[in-house]
């Protein structure tokens, strides 16, 4: 929801309470809590970890106890620092960004990308946007108004209906899947279990997803297993995926070490341009950390990385550069060492700068 | 329909919870285990017997009896041994044709009609190519027979990938039409003149005919079907083709996602399921009928469903169920004589498949300590 | 009466058991559950309603002899799928088989011996004033004029009922209706049961007034033949009718060109009906491409309420 329709909710929750009903909410976004809550209960692996009431406790805290103090160490440094003044929720203050450095050259340009929708209708009208090498460059929005549809046009499971695509100079909006992958556009889809990883299958058979034809992964049609089984076990480690072995199936892993996983894959093919439809979603504050770690590290390898998010602190917080997507069209940008909360969000609502009215 | 409100839930479930006993472990149910030990498919199996054993038993007779004639039957003497395995062979190359496709939940129950088409190829290889030099024959039967089963394949794999049509439905749609094709051919132009008005073909010439183990009905054919089993074990394990396979049938849709063609997989695994049945087509005309005729096939196609469930899909293990199940056909012949009919063999193998879906999901629970 | 007439009666009365199976697949599939044993089922209808009419010689006790073998056979598939979650196709392929075999075995003391039975007639002779549609309708048996009566039922249920709006949404989306409160599970079981019991009727009508000589595998197929029309008729059961009729108008058309002698072998006039549902699905199938798929999205997948995702 845009800011504004969450206070429009969080105003009916109110009213429900004045008029007697009962509500229980389960979220992990603390805002939202903090904002709404007469008691807070914080679960951690199905035990109730502790129970109290918003006044008692702050933001910051709720974090801590979420994660659980024995994690709070495993953390990297300057994550940790991170955490702590979390009082406000306000992005983070300019001195703990990630470095702005001066972007370099363009990796993709996108103009007038079209696509059509089941219902005779467009899911993206005329969308243009540039992604340079070394900037995270995040795409803000409700969900529903064509993210899905721009991360699957571009990685080539959508077709166009009008529009280029320049990636590295070359025109690939009508390559195949299996191109952009070897030309080095990697995908952390919105749904993990459902496109990204096989459950049923190992985590060696995952990381094979996307390279299993390359010469190091298979010669002659035969796959070189002693040399994927080591491959597979350095990327775990780098990656700090926690499994118990090899060949467990991925399903039994939990939200954040499939994500882990799933983004191993991708950056280990040393993309030149990372599509990441909502990288955190469903992860504990420790994993999401690891994962915003990760997409800076892209970025400071001079990588383009194209964030698609429903979670606008998340985009804030990332970004060099905002687009803001309403009914398949980019209404907006905003930049992201000072982004504008309250415009981004008429922006999200559809309302025009310019004008009063909602755009239709 | 009534729903039930929350606090009818939680009354039933508070009530069950005195009910239940308190034991040292706990049954947790886990759908991603693969399915159970390996022994559980003989447990289904002895569990299907001892139904079938009621149905002999409400009609007089003593189960026990029946299947030790049955047992004696197919393996009990070095003819039974032999018809066992000449029943294995169509068993096994088509078990492995159509265990390709479930493995990636394309439903192909056409074998049947896809071993009829090879059938018919590789006689008409004899009957339109008379003069042909005696030792080509059986690679060009051979060749004929694959190539035809692979295109009745290709004519349920290709309205499958273009226009979406449930591939179930044509396969078997496909079975009758591949046997009315056999009738008319057997009960018309290819019938044998001389033949008494029975329905089939003239005799194969020996050079058309697949040469026999020393003195017994043994054909060649069995060779076929073992380097069959031996080539798709190594495919499936260790090339990308297999990894693809592997992935297609864990998760679909992460296939598209990682560029990999399921349409492309569709007709692969249809002209490999095609083929091998329309060798096992083949097969039989050449190796053991030694013509083409009316009811070339006792249902070999259907009855090779069972046998790839039953090997859970697994190549290696379809050898022995291949030959597990030709015991149980060559046995229903042999009680034939005590007056039980044939079809019984029929009903075994539904009871056995029934049971060994039913099981599956028992594997699927493992025990927790508390 | 003419030629056309007596074709539109032969192909109603073919037409018929094909309707009562399609009814009985479109309710299964509507909870969400596939059932490919139809063959089967037909058969065992056919089988035991042969048998308790040559038993007991009474046309009612033969019905709801064969309802409750079906039933029986309903009750299984559903036991495996719903209750033990079991692969729905391979399910539905193991009782046509075991189905199969059985009929057979039961039927070996009643093969080939016909069946003296004569079914009751609704005889209307005033309706033969009617041109045309008048003819036809005068003098049908009862179970069609039940076929007519059930697929009005059946679409008022499914359509215009809470208890079918409950169905299909069980049908779609069994996380969400279970969440609401809606018995998946037993809504399950009782379609599945139901749907099977009218595949037995058509086995049943299949040898009570079409072919009244019980000889194995005597269904030649339109079991299958009946799934596919599940997907033709759109699981909505006024189409079921359509589809059902058209498919019976191309056996009776098939065995009167036979009787004609036009030259073409039997055989390929047999392989109509079968030749013609593939082309018609694909032509379906090509038509409504870009249209969401009228199919029940649960179809054939086992419902496991801690999987909900």
């Amino acid at each position: 929801m845009t800011p504004g329709e969450a206070e429009v909710l969080f105003e009916t929750l109110r009213d429900l309470k004045k008029s007697g009903k009962t509500m229980v909410i389960t979220t992990h976004k603390l805002k939202e809590v903090m904002a709404v809550a007469d008691a807070i209960t914080i679960m951690r692996r199905g035990k109730t970890v502790v129970e109290c009431s918003p006044e008692s406790t702050s933001a910051a805290r709720l974090a801590e106890l979420m994660v659980g103090r024995e994690r709070k160490e495993s953390l990297p440094l300057q994550h940790r620092q991170a955490l702590q003044p979390l009082q406000q929720l306000q992005p983070l203050q300019p001195h703990q960004r990630p470095q702005p450095r001066k972007p370099g050259d363009i990796v993709l340009s996108v103009d007038g990308m079209t696509v059509a929708n089941e219902h005779g209708g467009r899911s993206l009208d005329g969308v243009s946007l540039q992604v340079r090498e070394g900037e995270i460059v995040g795409i803000a929005g409700v969900a529903g108004n064509g993210q899905l549809e721009l991360a699957e046009a571009l990685t080539g499971l959508k077709e166009w209906a009008g529009g280029q695509m320049l990636y590295l100079g070359k025109r690939m909006e009508r390559s195949s899947v299996r191109e952009r992958i070897r030309e080095g556009i990697a995908h952390v889809p919105e749904n993990r279990m459902k496109s990204g990883l096989a459950g049923s299958l190992g985590i060696v058979d995952n990381l094979l997803l996307k390279s299993y034809d390359r010469t190091e992964r298979s010669r002659f049609g035969l796959l070189r297993k002693k040399n994927n089984l080591n491959w597979a076990q350095e990327l775990v480690a780098r990656f700090d995926v926690r499994a118990p072995d090899l060949e467990s199936p991925v399903g039994q892993l939990s939200g954040g070490n499939q994500q882990k996983l799933l983004l191993a894959r991708e950056i280990s093919q040393r993309p030149k341009l990372m599509v990441a439809v909502h990288p955190t979603q469903g992860l504990d504050v420790g994993a999401a950390e690891a994962v915003h770690a990760m997409l800076k590290k892209l970025r400071s390898d001079s990588a383009g990385v194209l964030l698609i998010s429903e979670d606008l602190d998340e985009v804030m917080s990332l970004s060099d550069r905002i687009f803001v997507m309403y009914n398949g069209m980019i209404v907006g940008e905003a930049d992201g060492a000072k982004p504008d909360r309250e415009q981004i969000g008429r922006m999200m609502a559809g309302l025009n700068q310019s004008e009063e009215e909602a755009v239709v | 329909m009534k729903r039930e409100s929350a606090a009818e839930v939680i009354g039933k479930a508070d009530r069950r919870k005195l009910v239940r006993l308190q034991l040292p472990f706990e049954l947790h149910y886990d759908h991603l285990k693969k399915g159970g030990a390996w022994w559980m498919p003989l447990a289904w199996v002895l569990a299907a017997l001892a139904i079938c054993g009621i149905f002999i038993w409400l009609n007089g007779m003593n189960p026990l009896t029946v299947y030790a004639k049955m047992a004696q039957g197919a393996f009990g003497s070095s003819f039974g041994i032999s018809e066992t395995l000449v029943k294995s062979i169509p068993l096994l190359l088509c078990g492995l044709g159509v265990a390709a496709a479930y493995r990636i939940s394309i439903w192909n129950i056409g074998a049947e009609g896809q071993l009829v088409a090879g059938a018919i190829a590789a006689t008409a290889v004899t009957i339109y190519m008379p003069s042909l030099p005696g030792g080509l024959y059986i690679p060009v039967m051979a060749a004929a027979g694959i190539a035809a089963g692979a295109a009745w394949g290709l004519l349920t794999a290709l309205p499958r990938a273009w226009f979406g049509v449930n591939e179930l439905i044509t396969s078997l749609m496909l079975n009758y039409v591949a046997l009315l094709l056999l009738d008319y051919f057997v009960f018309g132009p290819w019938r044998d003149p001389a033949g008494f008005n029975f329905p089939g073909t003239p005799m194969l010439l020996p050079e058309q005919q697949l040469m026999t183990f020393q003195g017994t009905r043994l054909h060649y054919g069995l060779l076929f079907a073992l380097i069959a089993a031996v080539a798709f074990a190594f495919f499936l394990g260790k090339t990308r083709w297999g990894y693809e396979m592997k992935v297609l049938g864990a998760n679909p849709s992460a296939t598209k996602y990682g560029g990999i063609s399921i349409n492309r997989h569709i007709l692969i695994v249809m002209i490999i399921s095609g083929g091998l049945a329309g060798l096992a087509g083949m097969s039989e005309v050449s190796g053991v009928a030694h013509r083409l005729m009316y009811g070339l096939s006792p249902g070999y196609g259907y009855t090779a469903i069972i046998v790839a469930w039953l090997a859970k899909l697994n190549p290696w293990a379809m050898i022995p169920a291949s030959l597990f199940v030709g015991g149980l056909i060559v046995g229903g012949y042999s009680v034939q004589t005590i007056g039980l009919p044939s079809s019984m063999s029929m009903m075994l193998q539904g009871a056995i498949l029934i049971t060994l879906i039913g099981g599956e999901m028992l594997g699927k629970y493992r025990f927790v300590r508390r | 009466m003419d030629f056309y007439s007596y074709l539109i009666i032969a192909s109603i009365s073919s037409g018929t058991p094909l309707l009562f199976a399609v009814l009985g697949g479109i309710l299964s599939e509507r909870s969400g559950v596939i059932f490919l044993g139809t063959e089967g089922t037909m058969l065992i209808g056919a089988v035991v309603s042969c048998l308790t009419f040559a038993g007991t010689g009474s046309m009612l006790l033969s019905v709801l002899a064969s309802l409750a073998a079906a039933g029986g056979i309903g009750l299984a598939h559903a036991f495996l799928c719903v209750t033990l979650r079991a692969n729905q196709i391979v399910s539905g392929l193991a009782l046509t088989l075991f189905g199969t075999g059985l009929s057979a075995y039961l039927g070996k003391p009643v093969a080939g011996a016909a069946l003296a039975v004569t079914v009751p007639r609704l005889s209307m002779p005033w309706l033969e004033k009617i041109p045309f549609a008048g003819a036809i309708f005068s003098n049908l048996d009862v179970f069609i004029w039940i076929s007519f009566g059930l697929v009005a039922v059946l679409y008022l249920y499914i359509y215009k009922t809470s208890w079918g709006l409950h169905l299909r949404a069980i049908g779609d989306s069994p996380a969400t209706s279970d969440a609401m409160g809606l018995r998946v599970g037993l809504t399950r079981y009782l379609h599945v049961i139901g749907g099977a019991m009218l595949m037995g009727l058509a086995g049943c009508y299949l040898i009570m007034v079409y072919s009244p000589n019980w000889m194995e595998g005597m269904t030649s197929g339109r079991g299958w033949i009946a799934i596919a029309l599940i997907i033709l008729a759109a699981w909505n059961p006024l189409y079921a009718l359509g589809g059902a009729y058209l498919f019976g108008g191309l056996d009776a058309l098939g065995f009167r060109l036979q009787l004609m002698e036009i030259g073409i072998p039997s055989y390929f006039l047999k392989m109509l009906p079968y030749l013609v549902t593939i082309v018609v699905l694909m032509i379906v199938g090509w038509r409504g491409r870009h249209v969401p798929s009228p199919e029940p999205k649960s179809l054939g997948s086992a419902y496991v309420r801690e999987q909900r995702s």
